[in-house]
């Protein structure tokens, strides 16, 4: 079947992805290329994590964060793990749970607040992950992992751009050759600085928050963003 | 190369000697694969006392091989610890990717996955898409829910573009913008999305704006016979029901819609006796009872699915040869009132002739399958005299099914935030 329909012609672009900023979407078409290279950057950032061969990552995403998440599965296939996928709906945290009570999980990436609340509220938190080494979580799930006594690290979805924490948790990376991440008066922006099919400059992105560049302990250069 | 309505002629259109031959090939391999990787199967087929050289054809594999259920395998997993039910027939390291079911009724169960190119579930539905009419260039929406897998891969790999929208309920105001502006050739429908677009209906032209689409796919739950109409007459969107082909994938209706398809290169379906292991004939309702043939990773070899189905191998009007299938219930979601049987189907009727609750949206609420009262929790569409409302739903369903019910009311929305699953709206719910 897989033969069949790689010999069909692709489509000009591979998707189009939008972004929201208070009540203002904004689309943005996406290229082949640059799949390729956001999967090879989620790679470098999930080995900061340990993630290799062997590896158990659950991913809770929905699908129409497939720009974001998208190269992150790419990524845990090409290092040899293996994903789990959950949805992201707090009465679907059952799901999340399943995983992480039956698999030795290495990561949960993408954990959201509507899970985190959920699994809270029935007191299975710090139980079900306390033996997670790595949980990205978004901005939202922080405080309730905080509350159950759990360090997550940060995955944010900066506009177009994938924003991840690393074990140094001193902001989270973006890709330097793709974006510039700035910050204005009324918070950051972001510019496209990579060749991708989303030509944008000085994006306001609704979000506090402060960006911190030169080296990091972990090795990278990518510049690092705190948000709040 | 696939063709103006077949994705893969040879194998969609496969007289039947060939398919049968194709499965027996498989299900020879597959036997003697799963007895010497997999510890579940190795232990229910020496309990039985079989051994793989003892399976030579179809007949023997009917015969010999015993059925497994969902507690089967749940039960191993209880007392060995197993994550996988003792399914897995590879390194834990070979696989690629965990999804799961749906999880309406109890925790979700794994699927372990090994692939290269896309996921085996979505990948499964190249043929259906085809079917449906989609072809390389068209947009497509992105389906709201993960659990299954990320389609994406799939739609780009067909040449389509796909449109990361959220699509799950609540968010439709927002997608028909985007409808309105890409003109999109597909998208996923699920029960709760066809009740907030009946709501949008009021201030949008569903009918213009829906004259994009190809197709629309609709899965997790029976489509209620009002939604139904509504939907292809008012709306004018051509639906492709799909459901589950016993965990091994899915089955789709083709353009025909008489039946559902089951891909024979990819299960081996029995269909038989709810009680016993005796095929039944075609126009009865039996339990689907299937094989998967295209699954080194855990495949489910005899697996009684609890879906009771009616099923034909004659061939369809699309000319496909495959068997069809047409889903009669739920083993199981018969509730038996003082001895009386009271069955999904016919409470369904009787709650969407109300026109306050035309949504169809329901849930019988038991403690076991045999119970003492029947109690039906029901969505309404508010403002409504309740009180009335609840005494001519009784009655409604007591001329159905001959015992008259305790009603408990909840607004429509209500109703919808118990959702526990992306997939499947439960029918029948633990009191």
């Amino acid at each position: 079947m897989a033969a069949e329909a790689t010999a069909l012609p692709r489509a000009l672009i591979a998707g189009i992805g939008r972004f929201h900023v208070e009540e203002r979407v904004t689309e943005f078409p996406i290229g082949w290329e640059e799949t390729d290279r956001d999967a090879v950057w989620a790679g470098r950032q999930l080995a900061r994590w340990g993630v290799d061969r062997g590896s158990y990552v659950l991913v809770t995403a929905a699908v129409w964060q497939g720009p974001w998440v998208s190269p992150v599965l790419r990524a845990v296939r090409l290092a040899g793990a293996t994903f789990g996928m959950a949805d992201t709906f707090g009465w679907d945290a059952r799901r999340t749970a399943t995983f992480a009570s039956r698999l030795p999980l290495s990561m949960i990436f993408g954990l959201g607040a509507a899970t985190a609340e959920a699994l809270s509220d029935s007191g299975q938190l710090a139980d079900l992950f306390g033996g997670v080494p790595a949980i990205l979580a978004h901005p939202g799930a922080h405080p309730v992992l905080a509350g159950s006594g759990l360090h997550p690290g940060l995955v944010a979805f900066l506009g177009p751009a994938l924003a991840v924490e690393c074990p140094q948790r001193a902001g989270a990376h973006v890709n330097a050759a793709e974006w510039l991440v700035q910050e204005s008066a009324g918070g950051l922006c972001i510019s496209v600085v990579g060749p991708r099919a989303y030509r944008a400059q000085r994006v306001p992105l609704g979000l506090p928050g402060g960006v911190v560049t030169g080296p990091c302990e972990c090795g990278s250069m990518d510049p690092r963003v705190r948000l709040g | 190369m696939p063709g103006d309505r077949y994705f893969q002629p040879e194998i969609e259109t496969m007289p039947r000697a060939g398919l049968t031959k194709l499965q027996t090939e498989r299900i020879l391999e597959l036997v003697p694969y799963a007895y010497e990787r997999s510890p579940f199967y190795r232990e229910m087929w020496d309990a039985a006392g079989v051994r793989p050289a003892d399976i030579r054809n179809l007949d023997d594999f009917t015969q010999r091989i015993p059925t497994i259920t969902r507690d089967d395998i749940r039960a191993f997993r209880a007392r060995t610890g197993d994550p996988f039910g003792g399914l897995l027939c590879v390194e834990p390291a070979e696989l690629t990717s965990i999804t799961s079911s749906s999880g309406t009724t109890n925790d979700p169960e794994f699927f372990p996955e090994m692939w290269d190119a896309q996921p085996p579930l979505p990948l499964a539905s190249a043929r259906d898409l085809w079917e449906l009419g989609l072809r390389p260039g068209d947009r497509v929406l992105t389906p709201a829910g993960s659990f299954r897998g990320f389609f994406d891969g799939l739609y780009q790999m067909l040449g389509l573009i796909p449109l990361y929208v959220d699509t799950w309920m609540g968010n439709w105001a927002e997608v028909l913008d985007a409808i309105r502006e890409h003109r999109p050739a597909y998208v996923q429908l699920l029960g709760p999305i066809i009740i907030e677009l009946e709501r949008l209906a009021a201030r949008h032209d569903l009918r213009e704006l829906f004259s994009c689409f190809k197709g629309a796919s609709f899965a997790g739950q029976p489509l209620a016979p009002r939604q139904a109409r509504m939907v292809r007459e008012q709306w004018g969107l051509e639906l492709f029901v799909y459901t589950s082909a016993g965990d091994t994938g899915t089955a789709w209706e083709c353009r025909e819609h008489d039946g559902y398809h089951l891909w024979e290169d990819m299960v081996f379906a029995e269909h038989l006796a709810t009680d016993g292991q005796h095929l039944v004939p075609g126009g009865d309702v039996g339990e689907l009872v299937a094989t998967s043939l295209d699954d080194d990773a855990a495949p489910l070899i005899r697996y009684r699915s609890e879906d009771l189905v009616r099923m034909t191998k004659g061939p369809c009007g699309c000319g496909r040869t495959h068997s069809r299938m047409w889903v009669a219930g739920r083993k199981g979601d018969e509730t038996v009132v003082r001895g009386r049987p009271v069955v999904i189907g016919d409470v369904w009727a009787a709650v969407e002739s109300i026109p306050e609750t035309a949504d169809g949206l329901f849930q019988i609420i038991r403690r076991g399958r045999e119970v003492d009262e029947l109690r039906i929790r029901v969505g309404y569409e508010p403002p409504g005299d309740v009180a009335g409302l609840a005494g001519r739903l009784a009655n409604a369903i007591e001329e159905r099914v001959g015992v008259l019910p305790e009603i408990l009311l909840e607004t429509v929305e209500e109703i919808l935030a118990r959702s526990s699953s992306v997939a499947k709206f439960p029918r029948v719910v633990a009191r």
